[in-house]
């Protein structure tokens, strides 16, 4: 018998777990019908219908700005991370959140972010069947208006079902299907194809219009690069009395500066920076970890403020790849 | 390391010594003896070098593993943390992440003719090999050491160079002499010719990448094969741990796969010359 939650218990499921842990979930913006991950403590708000919130719930576990630690005249102090659930969030995303975790953990290990990572309790919520590729604590599947299937995947997700409100059994509706559209990222030679797209002029024609303003990063479930910046606060006697912190920003490749250093810049064109996103996504990372950098959530393509979409830059590289 | 790859470690500066106008010397020492016996590294890896509340910059270590439990760094008074780095004194705290890249391959290096060749404040990185064979000299066959700089006043590490001489050919040479000068003149390529590098070597060369094209092709034009010639590439390496995205160059991480690279690696990498 498989294990249930009525819909209508899932605002008591979030009362449960906001009483011990802070709960955020995807909240509509009544103004501008925008999606947002925010606070909840019941499904009020909560707006559980697959769409993609502007900012991907990445921002969790690696936010826009945090300290990595703060600093006392020469003593380090690294702050305890507190426990959160992440709730509501829809298979695509939870499966941002595996590739992103395999990617800041290997070939070497990104300890802040393990430390991050390990407080951010996930509970994903989507009518498709769990696919392999998840890391998430666990997984309600919506099988019809009722139901929710229940699918713990760790020892935090079978804490939580010991609550009354799961049950065996009960009605249990068929198994939707969701349709994606051909998914152009999972072409078999596309690493192949965008390395040898060097001198395609699709390159020059993308940097006459993109705006170098890496919106398309900040929005990206697997984006990861960041900035380091120390912070200090102005003391009387600074050099006796030195307090600080040191923040890990987001960074975006695509910004003119990126990889400049005092006297030089290693990649100074814009035209060199465009490549070099595609050429992370769909070479360096397929070849390093077996998965393209997109999960094709369509993001950056409407965040684009020069309507840069890369599927239509992909099939573009693809159509051209033989003549 | 710390057990955090990501939170720096404390050391303490035992001396300070001034190599050239905007360059000094610094030595360190833990702080943690648990950390002193943790710590090693190999000739050729780098680590970050902090002043909290400035940033961190990338060094490479110039002193040999011999000489653990300290390390030395150089380090060029350019930005915020260097500058920073440059006002500390000796018995003063930095901190430390590291050591973080790879290394010269030493085991190709033993018995053969080893070309070490530096253009100004490159020599830095090149001095942790050096030492290494001075310490232990089965590593080398035959040690030449080939370094440029703008005028005799930019040539760092002036009393080892006097030193290595004992067991190496060292060749030197500046772009502008003064008064003092009574050596070569001009380009470091030019000491090639003078070194009668064999065909067999293998260098290794660190400096600014303009010396890259020319001496590369000097060195094929003797003979040396592609995977014989070894090259340290910088790029603005902020992580270390291959996250950050600001070292990629192509397919590489230089802060993983490098900072050290054959010519064979890279001679093909769309963006390792740009």
């Amino acid at each position: 018998m498989s294990l249930v939650l009525h819909q209508k218990d899932l605002t008591k499921l979030i009362n449960e777990l906001s009483n011990k842990w802070p709960v955020f979930g995807p909240v509509k913006d009544k103004k501008n019908a925008e999606i947002r991950f925010e606070p909840i403590t019941s499904t009020k708000n909560l707006f559980l219908n697959n769409s993609s919130s502007i900012i991907p719930p990445k921002k969790f576990v690696f936010p826009a700005k945090e300290a990595m630690f703060h600093f006392k005249n020469n003593h380090i102090e690294v702050k305890q991370k507190k426990e959160m659930i992440i709730l509501g969030m829809n298979r695509k995303d939870a499966e941002g959140f595996f590739y992103l975790d395999k990617l800041m953990t290997n070939p070497v290990c990104d300890d802040s972010y393990l430390e991050k990572r390990k407080v951010v309790k996930l509970i994903v919520i989507d009518s498709l069947t769990p696919s392999n590729s998840l890391n998430c604590d666990l997984y309600l599947q919506r099988v019809d208006e009722k139901n929710y299937l229940v699918y713990p995947y760790s020892s935090f997700g079978e804490e939580i079902i010991k609550s009354k409100l799961f049950s065996h059994g009960g009605s249990v509706g068929t198994i939707s299907t969701r349709h994606f559209p051909d998914n152009v990222t999972h072409h078999p030679r596309l690493d192949e194809i965008v390395e040898n797209s060097r001198e395609h002029p699709i390159w020059d024609r993308l940097a006459e219009t993109c705006f170098n303003c890496g919106i398309c990063s900040y929005v990206c479930p697997l984006c990861y690069c960041f900035e380091t910046e120390d912070n200090f606060e102005i003391t009387k006697n600074i050099e006796k009395d030195c307090k600080g912190c040191r923040n890990r920003k987001w960074d975006s490749c695509m910004l003119p500066d990126f990889n400049k250093v005092t006297f030089h810049n290693f990649r100074p064109k814009a035209k060199d920076r465009i490549y070099n996103w595609y050429y992370h996504k769909f070479v360096r990372m397929p070849r390093e970890y077996g998965f393209p950098g997109c999960i094709d959530c369509g993001r950056c393509i409407s965040s684009c403020p020069a309507n840069i979409n890369y599927r239509e830059v992909l099939k573009e590289l693809i159509k051209d790849d033989r003549k | 390391m710390t057990e955090n790859n990501t939170i720096p470690f404390q050391m303490k500066i035992t001396k300070t010594i001034g190599l050239a106008p905007m360059v000094k010397s610094l030595k360190l020492s833990f702080s943690d003896p648990k950390q002193a016996n943790s710590f090693s590294f190999k000739p050729g890896q780098f680590v970050l070098l902090s002043v909290l509340g400035y940033g961190e910059s990338v060094l490479t270590i110039t002193s040999a593993t011999s000489d653990l439990p300290q390390i030395e760094v150089a380090i060029r008074s350019v930005g915020n943390n260097t500058q920073a780095l440059h006002r500390l004194k000796v018995g003063q705290t930095v901190f430390v992440r590291g050591p973080f890249g790879n290394s010269f391959d030493l085991s190709k290096m033993a018995g053969r003719e080893v070309v070490v060749i530096a253009g100004g404040i490159g020599l830095a990185p090149l001095r942790s090999l050096i030492k290494t064979f001075e310490h232990e000299p089965k590593n080398v066959g035959v040690l030449k050491i080939l370094v440029g700089a703008k005028n005799p006043e930019e040539l760092i590490f002036k009393s080892d160079l006097v030193n290595w001489q004992k067991f190496a050919k060292v060749l030197l040479t500046v772009d502008t002499a003064d008064k003092s000068w009574s050596g070569y003149q001009g380009l470091v390529t030019k000491l090639l010719k003078e070194a009668e590098v064999n065909a067999k070597a293998i260098a290794v060369i660190c400096g600014p990448p303009v010396m890259f094209a020319p001496l590369v092709k000097e060195l094929k034009s003797i003979g040396l094969k592609d995977e014989n010639i070894y090259l340290m590439l910088e790029r603005k390496m902020k992580c270390g741990i291959g996250k950050c995205q600001h070292c990629t160059c192509g397919g590489k991480y230089v802060c993983l796969d490098g900072p050290t690279f054959s010519w064979a690696e890279i001679k093909d990498n769309w963006e390792a010359f740009l």
